[in-house]
């Protein structure tokens, strides 16, 4: 597909890359401001530092409990974003492949749930959650993800899994297999980018997630990684780069993740195989 | 099909019961030992980098020295988020899930959640609460015989501007004698700055808090040591002559171009490194950054309190107190062990334990140990604490949402975006409607 | 949370994805209906019985514990609120950011789709910013247009005298705006290319041969064919802009000066975490509700009716 290169497209490539660039610099000037002390920082804040030191993250994991969060974090967003990607996977199914009665009801109820401001659910979420004893213990803070995230999970893999063409089901179900087994063996199979998308996409949700991590666990022991460092980036504290080697640990693993499923991305949104 | 129903229904059950099984019930507790849980925003516990410091934090070091008196309790500190630990209050209250003890700021913040406060009055003997300064700030209403909603803890913290004894000497000016009005502090500032220092007076003010405590100082002096609790009460107008004119001397600060320009856009985080990174020879601020600046500047620290107007009635008012209130929840199911542990905290030793470890604040107990007071600053403020009369500020003593739009529009009138005028008026309606 | 990627082939309607209806049964109505029960009782338990909660108390004046029913009072409070209308009148200029997006998002995926040299690069690095927190957004832009940051660095440099961005509120909701086009554009794109690689290529080989020029392409081709997604990307970004605004003002300007810059879900959060406006702050959160509603509603039909033409 490669074309030839006119000098209209050299011009455009420069906007690209001077887009790029704003979203690189930021990026980079954090990365680096992560690795140098207070004091070589605060002699030259735009500039290069004269010496770089991991003096930063030493602290941050000598005083943050980091190990601890991270194993809190892992539990919590790992078995959240599993539960709610098969309750959304196996809903979305049904919903783009079966119709049955009251499925338009189930769909506009998720839908309507997607644009309600959700600030003002987090009290009556909270004395909910108080009221079966869950406040405080990492399953009530999955509870509450699981539930935020399976609507829109449910909406968009409805119309992933509407992209696979109907024939190959019908054909598949005249051979005898049932509900589970095409969910199983054609529509997941054929929905990895989608999956995959989704998937990227609620896990940002999660480990970005703040309030509910602070309000239903007061206990430090329980803290998740995200809500312990941004405690630093608040807006009182100015030391920049502690905040910077902050910023880098809690963006990393999903810089990691964006760039692992980066190939799917664009095959994810676009609705499954069928429109391609 | 009922094959597959079956199978639907197993993988749902068990999928369900994943978190049901990572959940286990807290282990029953044997009677005679109890756990007290203390949920802190902050106030007592000490950020070093942001992070929770254990063995400085006196609300820790307090901890230990209790269980190692009473074996039976546990004492379970939760230092919340400062941004949401009022949300988290309130809404563990409603479910009563909350903890025995609150520690949390004095006067509106403790009377905005008395509802779900015990009164403390049939606790403490008249003569043990008669050894504590600033009961006023935590009983319902401010009122003398209102139900005593917590207890004050400390003697508070005041109003001062810090500024770096070199800068001064280096410009000649004589501080021995420093400031007593507020025009004079300009005046001040005014002189530094024709003698060629850049900032005068490092400023951040995006949220307004700058406004908050220099308008306590300044109307305070204007209006007497009730200023704030007779608005509150509805004796005095908000919207007053005197608060407008404080409001226009307030703005001065910002017109008379001692400041940094961008005085009105940093951020209050940005205030103590500022002025310890040297980028201005004087700041506003208070006495919780007492340890702070004295270890950044040692014995070149040099402070006076924020000074009045000329012409006050009450020239040479302190503005500021009681900072810190420790209550009892009303849903505790342990409160005579709370009580026990509270009747420790105020004990004069404790709390000289407390002043020791912070020295933000003098003790409030009247059989106090002045010496463990070791931060000059402190020392001074100590003193003036003692001498002068004090005013408890608008923003201790209003509601939260009135003290919200008290910052803003302090910030907008330090813009030049809000009159005096306008200000004074402005707050007095949202005060009105907050009834 | 997150924001929200396509239902691409609900607005696409193509007719494509209506399936032939004979061969369910009866059986396969119970399993469709049984495979969804898992996500609807989670959803229902945990967010339906909230929802009514905050429905309930819209009618209400309470901090929580004590509840006075007083009809419609706290809607009539919102619609005479001088403040309100104010941030309405502020929700209203972040919209200035879509129509930006949407252009720059079309440029970057029409490139992308022609595998510009290093497409692959760019793809990740304009999705970059959605991996990022809004909070962290915020930061940095707050940070790059403080008084004394690289901005008016750069401004001073240029010999223009520095700007005091946060100071007013016009200048800092352009800051704002400048955050929300930076972080929205690459998920943008991204959406876009999804539509774009879905056109058959032989319509643009066909329009070659007919001699049309690159802009009589996109403008005749490309755009027409991704309508659909077009209209996704705003209405996300509608959404977005009434609901999620929220950690880019709390961090970058509190919402002032005064009220120059709070949004309606930052009055939402303020209302219902204060003592006596719970009430109040689920009736404005349910006006905000109907508000989106009807704009999503509204554009989805307008958008999906012209491409049906």
């Amino acid at each position: 597909m490669a074309k030839k290169i006119s000098p209209a497209r050299h011009g455009i490539f420069l906007i690209l890359a001077s887009l790029a660039l704003t979203t690189l610099y930021p990026l980079g000037y954090v990365l680096i401001t992560a690795f140098r002390s207070l004091h070589d920082y605060a002699k030259n804040p735009y500039g290069l530092p004269d010496a770089y030191s991991l003096e930063n993250f030493t602290l941050l994991f000598k005083n943050y409990g980091l190990g601890l969060a991270a194993r809190n974090t892992i539990l919590v967003v790992g078995l959240s974003l599993l539960i709610s990607l098969s309750f959304s996977s196996i809903a979305g199914y049904a919903l783009a492949k079966y119709d049955f009665p009251g499925s338009k009801a189930i769909n506009i109820s998720f839908v309507a749930v997607m644009l309600l401001p959700s600030q003002i659910l987090i009290i009556p979420i909270y004395l909910l959650l108080s009221k079966i004893q869950l406040v405080g213990h990492l399953p009530g803070l999955m509870f509450v993800y699981i539930a935020t995230n399976i609507p829109f999970g449910v909406f968009f893999l409805k119309a992933t899994f509407k992209g696979i063409p109907d024939p190959i089901i019908e054909a598949a179900r005249i051979d005898g297999a049932g509900f589970f087994k095409t969910f199983f063996l054609i529509a997941l199979p054929n929905s990895i980018a989608g999956l995959t998308t989704i998937a990227l996409l609620q896990f940002l949700g999660m480990w970005n997630e703040l309030l509910y991590a602070y309000l239903l666990l007061p206990d430090q022991t329980q803290r998740l990684l995200t809500p312990a460092l941004a405690s630093i980036g608040g807006r009182f504290v100015s030391n920049q780069p502690l905040v910077a080697a902050a910023l880098c640990i809690t963006a990393g693993p999903t810089l990691v993740l964006l760039a692992m499923s980066s190939r799917f991305l664009v095959r994810g949104v676009t609705g499954g195989i069928g429109s391609s | 099909m009922n094959k597959q129903m079956r199978k639907a229904i197993g993988l749902v059950v068990s999928l369900a019961l994943i978190p049901a099984v990572t959940y286990m019930a807290a282990p029953s507790s044997a009677a005679e030992n109890v756990t007290l849980t203390v949920w802190d925003p902050g106030l007592m516990g000490h950020l070093a980098d942001g992070a929770l410091d254990t063995k400085t934090s006196f609300i820790y070091k307090a901890k230990v020295a209790y269980e190692k008196l009473h074996p039976n309790i546990t004492i379970k500190i939760s230092e919340l988020d400062g941004g949401v630990a009022d949300t988290q209050f309130r809404a563990a209250s409603i479910a009563k899930n909350g903890p025995d003890i609150k520690i949390g700021f004095a006067g509106g913040s403790t009377l905005s959640f008395a509802q779900f406060l015990e009164p403390l009055d049939s606790y403490f003997s008249g003569s043990e609460l008669s050894r504590l300064k600033g009961i006023g700030t935590v009983r319902a209403d401010y009122k003398p015989n209102g139900a005593l909603l917590a207890l004050p803890y400390g003697g508070g913290s005041y109003f001062y501007v810090f500024y770096d004894k070199r800068i001064m000497a280096a410009n000649k000016i004589d501080m021995r004698t420093p400031p007593k009005t507020w025009e004079a502090f300009l005046a001040l500032a005014k002189k530094l700055k024709t003698a060629g220092v850049k900032t005068p007076i490092w400023e951040t003010n995006l949220e307004g808090y700058t406004g908050a405590w220099v308008i306590a100082s300044l109307v305070g002096g204007l209006l007497g040591p009730n200023a704030f609790n007779d608005m509150y009460t509805g004796d005095v107008s908000i919207n007053s002559p005197e608060v407008v004119q404080a409001y226009a001397a307030y703005a001065k600060l910002y017109t008379s171009g001692v400041t940094n320009e961008d005085a009105t856009t940093v951020s209050q985080g940005d205030r103590l490194n500022g002025f310890t990174s040297g980028k201005g020879a004087m700041i506003i601020d208070g006495g919780w950054d007492n340890d702070p600046i004295y270890k950044a500047l040692g014995s070149n620290a040099g402070e006076f309190a924020i000074p009045t107007l000329a012409g006050s009635k009450y020239p040479g008012m302190l503005a500021g107190g009681t900072n810190v209130a420790v209550a009892l929840t009303n849903y505790s199911k342990h409160k005579s062990e709370a009580i026990a542990f509270m009747k420790y905290l105020v004990k004069p030793r404790t709390l000289d334990m407390y002043v020791a470890t912070t020295q933000t604040e003098p003790s409030n107990n009247t059989h106090a140990d002045p010496s463990v007071i070791t931060n000059p600053l402190l020392v001074g403020q100590a003193q003036d604490v003692r001498k002068r009369l004090q005013v408890y500020p608008f923003d201790n003593i209003m509601p939260g949402p009135v003290c919200d739009l008290f910052y803003k529009l302090n910030a907008s009138v330090a813009l030049g975006q809000t009159t005096p005028a306008a200000a004074a008026k402005q707050l007095a309606e949202g005060f009105a409607a907050s009834k | 949370m997150t924001q929200s990627v396509a239902p691409l082939s609900d607005l696409k309607r193509s007719g494509r994805g209506v399936s032939k209806k004979g061969s369910l049964t009866r059986q396969n109505n119970r399993i469709g209906l049984l495979a969804t029960l898992p996500a609807f009782l989670v959803v229902a338990c945990l967010l339906f019985l909230p929802i009514c909660y905050a429905v309930g108390i819209s009618f209400y004046k309470t901090d929580g514990v004590t509840f006075k029913f007083i009809w419609l009072k706290n809607y009539l409070s919102i619609f005479t609120s001088p403040i309100v209308h104010q941030v309405f009148v502020t929700n209203l200029k972040f919209l200035i950011a879509i129509p930006f997006v949407i252009l720059l998002a079309t440029l970057c995926s029409v490139l992308l789709y022609e595998k510009i040299f290093g497409w692959k690069f760019f793809r990740v690095v304009f999705f970059l910013p959605t991996v990022l927190s809004t909070s962290v957004i915020g930061l940095m832009f707050r940070s790059a247009f403080s008084f004394e940051g690289p901005v008016n660095a750069g401004l001073a440099k240029l010999h223009h005298a520095p700007i005091n961005f946060f100071s007013s509120g016009n200048t800092a909701i352009f800051v704002v705006l400048l955050a929300l086009i930076w972080s929205g554009f690459g998920y943008a794109s991204i959406i876009l290319l999804a539509g774009l690689m879905a056109i058959d290529p032989d319509i643009f080989s066909a329009a070659e041969v007919d001699g049309a020029g690159w802009w009589q392409k996109v403008r005749f081709i490309t755009v027409p064919s991704i309508r659909g997604q077009l209209a996704f990307v705003a209405i996300i970004n509608i959404l977005y802009t009434f609901t999620s605004l929220f950690g880019f003002i709390f961090v970058m300007t509190a919402g002032g000066p005064l009220y120059s810059t709070t949004t309606l879900d930052y009055l939402i959060f303020q209302k219902a975490f204060s003592s006596n406006d719970m009430g109040q702050g689920s009736a404005l959160a349910i006006l905000v509700f109907g508000i989106i509603s009807a704009l999503t509603l509204t554009q989805s039909r307008y958008l999906t009716g012209k491409a049906r033409d």
